[in-house]
């Protein structure tokens, strides 16, 4: 009974100090002054969400958000495709090397396909995102990259991306059982029919929840491309800061509309998770030990009593 | 699972395809009926420019008064747009407008990516080693903006004192204070409004840039904050032309000369700039030297 | 590609990386301190705590970083909790990499099963007990790999901190840039420098993670 008692205290205690803290954070941001000016500049500083400023209409300002909104959401969309083909290429390059794909070509080839492209896999990955940006847009002109800001920054998220997926690939082409390439290679398969119907359909089931991860991780990238200039979401919230003169309420509902959509994806991915028992071959957690940032994670929530066991996947944080 | 992931791409794909159609990708071309085009000399930048139909321009679009992407329209405007506006309207020609930040402007041109710059750019030797300039078409001062009960009032008060101040990346603003305040705390943010909340928090005892812009943030609260101490450069504005356009330069100045001397100028400059200030104003001189700050005695 | 620009400003550019790797340092030692912190309060037998914990996870992990360092260094100041740029980066790095190390850290205590928890708690052990005693000493352990991933993922994240005006590396190498308009060999500079600190650590992860699977 007493401990039931410290359990509640504690319980109860730690949300009403998290509920209290949000409470004076709101008081606090619309001082100094008496509950009128509070008010006055919490009405200002929102109006464009609510009432719109001047000329505009709450619904200008929010079609300008959402135009930023689209143009977020294509520049991920457009680089996650784009990153599939390219990371399965440079994962397919870099595993020539590799005898149990067999990759029918002498060694001397092999090993210069391999190289390569390990090498820029693990460049390109060992970089910030951030500067790649930068660098597409302010420093690649001068090697003779003339890109659109748009375009620029789906070139240095697609170059990033791909690289981080190639890694998710081979992890999850290696992580099959040897008996499917042996058996594949029994039945006389050639290496491309090997691939397009025994290896890449089983290993990429086995991703699909790394991959919608990684939608969510560029959903969040997207955002340094404002500092490109590209009018995305982060960009048009910014532009409507410098007329309104509202950061936090501004940084607020970006964060919202980046949450609701992450989060909607976050738990779809969850829910495409495939529990050990079903998958074929070795088991989901094998996939473990990738490279630089990307872990399945095998989550039991048994500790906890519920007895749910889901094998949880994430990338690039 | 694997044909359920081919289809959600698919969709997504084609959710993709029809956003981009939606979307008009570029918010700033404008169509203007060419009345009457002048016709030049076969061979020069104009005529190139008129056979192409279009003249791309760098603004700002952060720079509420001269370069501002407007959410209500969802159109740039400002002082520095209509500028552009008046240039394609003497070449006959549309007008695309295009995001340029200070990082960017000079390798815009130099690249040919952009054919005019008007992004609030101070004609300073330094960029002219690299780019050609028009005559003046503005003539912006460098100030402080301060709390009022702040004991920070002067350039040498924040130099004294090892103020902070805030001003944005890559601005002449920012190499400015550098001199006049070696002392001080330079925190550069990307733009004012994040300047101006620093202030309002007293994580900066001041912003610095062109007074113009200052008097823009001014008027969001002017019980608390005042402009102080003397100017303390001079910004004559210029628009950026790539070098070796023949022609080009003398005909955008062509462009500027005629909007001092018409009229159009202070027609610009009360729709943009009066309302903020309240000061009324002369077009400038066609030729201002930058005046850049003196350091501490 | 190494020319005169950046000979003659590395003490300016040395500053930057030292600033990165000081950042990362602090950072990533309150991120493994608070992300453990959560990842036991998930799993506490107590009301509402593991909730609240989750929306803090999930909140930082799901909104963008550059949102965080800005709300952080302009929002709290408007609090009256004014912080340096090299505060509120620290304290933003330790959330939102703390958030992927609680997910990292209970993928650890999951991979030791119930029944020691089970058992430290028949044999009278109180909750905070276990964990610290029998749970988490288990449990850090083999999730080392996963966390070096974390590490490095963390200096990359840092350049972020340019966006408040922290100079660290990427930071100086704007500042530089905007100086000399040696912009092509500013930036290979800057991301030669970044590559030196994330591919020896990303040798060392892997390294690692081939001992501890053989020695499994």
């Amino acid at each position: 009974m007493r401990k039931r008692i410290l359990r509640w205290t504690i319980g109860i205690g730690g949300s009403a100090a998290f509920v209290a803290l949000f409470v004076w954070a709101g008081y606090r941001m619309y001082g100094p002054g008496d509950i009128g000016e509070r008010v006055e500049r919490f009405q200002r500083r929102w109006a464009p969400f609510y009432k719109g400023i001047g000329d505009g209409t709450a619904l200008n300002y929010w079609t300008f958000v959402g135009r930023g909104l689209i143009l977020t959401l294509e520049a991920a969309v457009i680089s996650i495709l784009l990153s599939l083909f390219f990371g399965t290429l440079l994962a397919l390059l870099r595993l020539t090397r590799n005898p149990r794909l067999r990759f029918p070509a002498p060694t001397v080839v092999r090993y210069a396909l391999s190289a390569p492209a390990t090498t820029l896999i693990q460049t390109i990955r060992s970089a910030p995102l951030f500067l790649l940006i930068l660098y597409t847009f302010i420093a690649a002109p001068k090697l003779g990259l003339q890109l659109t800001a748009l375009r620029a920054g789906i070139f240095a998220l697609t170059l990033y991306t791909s690289c981080v997926l190639a890694e998710i690939i081979r992890a999850g082409i290696l992580s099959l059982d040897r008996g499917q390439f042996e058996a594949a290679d029994a039945i006389g398969l050639s290496y491309v029919k090997k691939l397009r119907f025994v290896v890449l359909p089983q290993a990429m089931r086995r991703m699909v929840p790394s991959m919608v991860s990684q939608l969510v991780t560029l959903i969040k990238d997207t955002s340094l491309l404002s500092i490109i200039t590209v009018t995305e979401l982060y960009r048009r919230l910014y532009i409507i800061q410098q007329q309104a003169f509202n950061p936090i309420e501004t940084f607020i509902v970006a964060g919202v509309i980046y949450f609701v959509i992450n989060f909607a994806l976050s738990t779809f991915a969850r829910r495409l998770e495939v529990g050990p028992s079903r998958v074929g071959g070795a088991s989901a957690a094998a996939v473990q030990g990738l490279g630089v940032e990307d872990q399945t994670l095998v989550v039991t929530e048994a500790a906890a009593g519920r007895g749910r066991t889901s094998s949880h996947s994430r990338t690039d944080p | 699972m694997g044909r359920r992931l081919i289809k959600i791409l698919a969709v997504l794909a084609v959710l993709a395809m029809i956003m981009g159609a939606c979307q008009t990708d570029d918010p700033s071309v404008e169509t203007e009926e060419p009345e009457a085009a002048p016709s030049f000399e076969p061979g020069s930048y104009m005529a190139e420019l008129q056979e192409r139909g279009k003249i791309v321009i760098g603004v700002k679009y952060d720079v509420p008064q001269f370069g501002f992407l407007n959410p209500a329209t969802n159109q740039p405007e400002g002082f520095d747009v209509d500028l552009g506006n008046l240039v394609g309207e003497a070449l006959g020609v549309d007008v695309e407008f295009v995001e340029a930040i200070s990082a960017n402007r000079i390798p815009f041109l130099t690249e040919d990516k952009v054919d005019l710059i008007i992004s609030t750019m101070t004609i300073n030797e330094e960029r002219k080693q690299q780019i050609d300039f028009s005559i003046v078409y503005y003539v912006a001062q460098q100030r402080l903006l301060v709390r009022k009960d702040g004991n920070i009032k002067s350039v040498s008060d924040l130099n004294s004192q090892k103020g902070t101040v805030c001003s944005a990346k890559g601005s002449t603003s920012e190499k400015n204070i550098r001199i006049a305040a070696p002392d001080a705390n330079v925190v550069l943010q990307d733009g004012y409004s994040q300047c101006f909340q620093l202030l309002q928090n007293r994580q900066a005892d001041a912003v610095t840039t062109d007074d113009v812009i200052l008097v823009g943030l001014l008027k969001n609260d002017p019980d608390q904050f005042q402009i102080a101490g003397e100017p303390f450069s001079k910004e004559p504005y210029g628009m950026g032309i790539k070098k070796g356009r023949e022609g080009f330069k003398e005909f955008v100045d062509g462009v500027i000369s005629e909007a001092k001397s018409d009229g159009t100028w202070v027609v610009l400059y009360n729709k943009w700039v009066q309302p903020v200030t309240g000061e009324s104003a002369t077009p400038p001189p066609d030729d201002v030297e930058a005046e850049a700050p003196a350091p501490p005695a | 590609m190494i020319g005169e620009v950046l000979t003659e400003n590395l003490p300016f550019l040395l500053e930057g990386y030292r600033n990165t790797l000081y950042l990362v340092a602090v950072a990533f030692g309150g991120s493994l301190v608070l992300g453990t912190f959560v990842a036991v309060l998930r799993i506490a037998p107590v009301p509402m705590l593991p909730r609240l914990a989750r929306v803090e996870v999930e909140v930082f992990r799901n909104t963008p970083l550059l949102l965080q360092m800005s709300f952080a260094y302009l929002g709290l100041g408007s609090l009256g909790i004014r912080l340096r740029p090299f505060t509120a980066a620290a304290i933003v790095l330790t959330l939102y990499t703390g958030a992927y190390v609680t997910e990292t850290v209970r993928s650890g205590i999951a991979s030791i099963g119930p029944r020691q928890i089970e058992a430290a708690r028949s044999i009278g052990m109180t909750f905070p007990k276990t964990m610290r005693l029998v749970v988490l000493p288990q449990a850090l352990r083999t999730v080392i790999p996963p966390l070096g991933n974390l590490m490095i993922a963390m200096v990359k994240n840092s350049a972020i901190a340019a966006s408040i005006a922290f100079p660290e590396l990427l930071y100086q190498t704007q500042i530089l840039d905007s100086r000399t308009f040696a912009t092509f060999e500013v930036y290979n500079g800057a991301i030669f420098a970044f590559l030196t600190i994330t591919l020896p650590l990303s040798f060392a992860v892997s390294r690692l993670e081939k001992k501890l699977r053989i020695a499994r």
